[in-house]
């Protein structure tokens, strides 16, 4: 089922299925790798942010304000 | 494009994502680094460095790190214009394959419009360490490109990467096929808008027009108006039946369809060797809140308070002199940079006058007072500007200043800022000039433009000494209440920074929401002191030349002021243009503090003269009154009451960005009405505050000292 990308816990991998963003946060979004189908890992989730690995944890690490990780639509496997 | 073709022979453009390692990279790769003048239609400084190869020069441009192609920013902008219409030989594209797929994604978008690229793979000793493994030839067979990895660590793999570039460089210029990638039933439009933009587009030479149109369907709107397209009303209903064959966005199509190829084409070309690799740790301290806050905190002020203490002994000196030490610290100061170049130009000055004096002492005045003066104090800024920005550029070089900014967030978010504001406000706490410049670190240009308004609220190391004089006049053998004068007066330009942030972010820009943190977090590594001076040396000369020439001239002005008036050269200053300014300002506010006439054009004038720069308050106040030292004085003599003292210093802390800022921020902004709606906006704030202060201080029967006050 797909959930926003805030709502993971720490240490799991999902997969992108959308981003929900408006144009520019989308551009960018896309542009650092953010991409439908791509696999990260959420090392941590935590009030203020979210801290992600892209390539399923060995990629490049991002911080996300909640804002942002709300729009970014996953699918935990299970 | 101003790139000056007689001093390159070939041109390079040098791009990649952010934290990929260009600038050391950069900086290895090129000897003597020169910014020639902006982007074109930008205020961004081209930075070009120059490499003389086997007898040819090479010059190589600087773009700005970017994640991909697709305009978000300006950045985005300068290095997609520079591509399509710069006038370079080859481009030298930078990726980390540590990141993965998606550090090759600019690449891609890269090599749609143009195969003349050298892929350099940086940081190849980390690859190595790694036990990561690179199937180079594959990359050369997919991309069509040469692979050349580099280390500029270990300096490895340069000379092979400027043989590649150079013999790039020289082969002749055909037509190019960009790197073909498949958009299947995005083809009929990319192929459509390709027939367009041949008949009306006029790019660089050889710039594949398919790699254009790709941008402009994944909905590069500005790319689109540049090259005359008109989106909305042509290609409108063309766009919505894709879309609906498609089911998802262009652009999202496009992104995954350009990794669906990377993937598939490169996705084993590269390999860990035993066990697979660690992400980047995050240490431990900066994720905890309780650590990382203060943390945070606590980097920037050791790194400012460190600066201070170089340049002027501050706090050292002040220490000594509360314990009664005062030949100590005034020895001590006469060691700290500041206090040297101060003795040197005092040697200066006092030449001019011995040599001149007797002949002409008014040139002699005008060159010691006026001109040597002005030079002196844009070189007394020069050391404090160099060392704050070297700190600052080494704790982002390093990757620490991520880590503080995602530590920070939660409680800058409260204000509208995020939490890459902390660094221009302690770095306004040496100075608000560099502070200004500091807010390119913001997110987005609302929160930049917020930074811009709320820097000169912190009170600079100018102030700190208008600030000590006042204090350590009227609150004279009370330490204690010293302390909390000097604490509430930073925790109060702290709040009016942050209050005032939050103001603009709603008021001025109209945005509700809390701004949001993207930030990409670096692997911790030692900062480059090649990178860092060359950061913080051009920042530094940027200030030399845009306010150090306001300044120096305006020291020159105020020195007219102050020796010419009605009758020609005067000796006294009650006599001259300055007191007739003077006197307009100080009667304006002197009903409001109730300051006798005598003091109010003193204060007019020294609040003038405070404008163009904060230091010179004291200074002005010790000439008006006649006193040779810069001490309190000067403040005796005017007769100022405790209230009206309180209120004064409120007002002198906050007043007016003095000049040098006040052109900064119009440099920044380049808006004339942003830059005066900021000063008028702080001058009524610091009113207002002053103002408060003066009437509470009345309520206080004790405060009132004896000698002139009278209700």
């Amino acid at each position: 089922m797909p959930i926003p990308l805030c709502k993971v816990p720490s240490n799991t991998i999902a997969t992108i299925v959308q981003v929900d963003a408006g144009p520019g946060l989308k551009s960018r979004l896309l542009n650092m790798g953010f991409v439908s189908g791509a696999k990260v890992k959420v090392l941590k989730n935590s009030s203020g942010q979210i801290i992600v690995a892209l390539e399923g944890g060995l990629g490049r690490v991002v911080a996300l304000s909640r804002g942002i990780a709300k729009k970014i639509i996953v699918e935990v496997q299970a | 494009m101003s790139v000056p073709r007689s001093k390159c022979k070939y041109v390079i453009a040098v791009t990649g994502q952010p934290n990929v390692g260009k600038s050391t990279l950069f900086n290895v790769l090129t000897g003597k680094v020169e910014r020639v003048g902006n982007f074109p239609g930008t205020t961004v400084a081209m930075s070009i460095g120059i490499r003389v190869h086997k007898g040819e020069s090479i010059c190589f441009v600087d773009l700005p790190g970017i994640y991909g192609l697709k305009a978000t920013s300006l950045d985005e902008k300068i290095a997609r214009d520079f591509i399509i219409w710069g006038d370079w030989d080859a481009i030298v594209v930078l990726v980390d394959v540590t990141t993965g797929i998606s550090g090759f994604y600019l690449l891609a978008q890269i090599l749609q419009l143009t195969k003349r690229v050298v892929i350099a793979l940086t940081k190849w000793d980390a690859v190595k360490e790694q036990g990561l493994e690179v199937d180079l030839e594959k990359l050369e067979r997919v991309f069509g490109v040469p692979v050349v990895p580099v280390s500029a660590l270990k300096s490895e793999g340069i000379e092979r990467l400027v043989d590649t570039v150079l013999t790039m460089g020289r082969a002749p210029e055909v037509i190019h096929e960009g790197l073909y990638i498949d958009y299947g039933p995005l083809e009929p439009l990319v192929a459509k808008l390709t027939e367009v933009l041949k008949s009306k587009a006029e790019v660089r030479h050889g710039v594949a027009l398919r790699g254009i149109a790709t941008l402009i369907a994944m909905g590069d709107g500005d790319l689109a108006k540049l090259l005359n397209i008109n989106m909305e009303q042509v290609y409108s209903t063309e766009f919505m039946r894709v879309k609906e064959i498609i089911g998802s966005d262009l652009e999202d199509y496009i992104t995954n369809s350009i990794r669906l190829f990377l993937e598939k084409n490169i996705g084993d070309a590269t390999r860990f060797r035993e066990k697979p690799g660690k992400a980047i740790a995050i240490p431990k301290v900066f994720q905890n809140p309780i650590t990382g806050f203060p943390l945070s905190l606590a980097i920037p002020f050791v790194a400012v308070f460190t600066a201070f203490a170089i340049n002027t002994g501050f706090p050292f000196t002040t220490l000594l002199e509360l314990l009664g030490q005062g030949e100590v610290a005034s020895a001590l100061e006469s060691y700290t940079i500041s206090g040297l170049i101060g003795i040197a130009f005092d040697n200066l000055k006092s030449l001019i006058h011995s040599v001149l004096g007797y002949s002409n002492p008014i040139l002699a005045s005008f060159l010691a007072d006026g001109v040597v003066e002005g030079v002196g104090v844009v070189t007394s800024f020069i050391p404090l500007i160099l060392i704050t920005l070297a700190i600052m550029s080494a704790i982002e070089d390093s990757g620490l200043g991520p880590l503080m900014a995602i530590s920070l967030h939660s409680f800058f978010a409260k204000f509208g800022l995020s939490g890459r504001a902390a660094y221009p406000m302690f770095i306004s706490l040496g100075c608000n000039v560099p502070g200004v410049m500091a807010s390119r670190a913001a997110l987005d240009d609302v929160e930049r433009f917020g930074i811009i308004a709320s820097s000169s609220f912190i009170p600079c190391q100018a102030r700190l000494i208008v600030m000590l004089v006042f204090i350590g006049y009227f609150l004279a053998g009370h330490p204690l209440l010293q302390a909390v004068a000097v604490i509430g007066l930073y925790l109060g330009g702290i709040l009016l920074y942050l209050v005032t942030a939050k103001l603009f972010r709603r008021a001025v820009f109209r945005v509700k929401s809390p701004p949001e943190l993207l930030l990409e977090i670096p692997r911790l590594k030692a900062p480059s002191i090649r990178v860092v001076w060359w950061d913080s040396w051009a920042l530094t000369k940027h200030f030399i030349i845009r306010a150090g020439t306001v300044l120096v001239a305006l020291v020159a002005i105020v020195w007219s002021l102050t020796k010419l008036g009605p009758r020609g050269f005067v000796a006294d200053p009650a006599q001259s243009f300055a007191a007739m300014i003077g006197t307009v300002i100080g009667n304006a506010i002197a009903p409001l503090y109730n300051l006798s006439s005598e003091a109010s054009w003193k204060i007019g004038f020294a609040l003038l003269s405070g404008f163009i720069a904060k230091e010179n308050l004291i200074a002005t106040l010790a000439i008006l009154t006649g006193v040779a030292e810069e001490s309190g004085s000067a403040l005796e003599l005017l007769g100022i009451t405790l209230p009206q003292g309180l209120a004064l210093l409120v007002f002198f802390m906050y007043y007016i960005p003095c000049l040098a800022t006040v052109a900064t921020i119009y440099s920044e902004t380049r808006s004339l009405k942003l830059t005066l709606l900021i000063v008028i906006y702080v001058i009524c704030v610091a009113l207002a505050l002053s103002l408060a202060i003066y009437r509470i201080a009345l309520l206080f029967p004790m405060t009132q000292a004896p000698q002139s006050f009278k209700p």
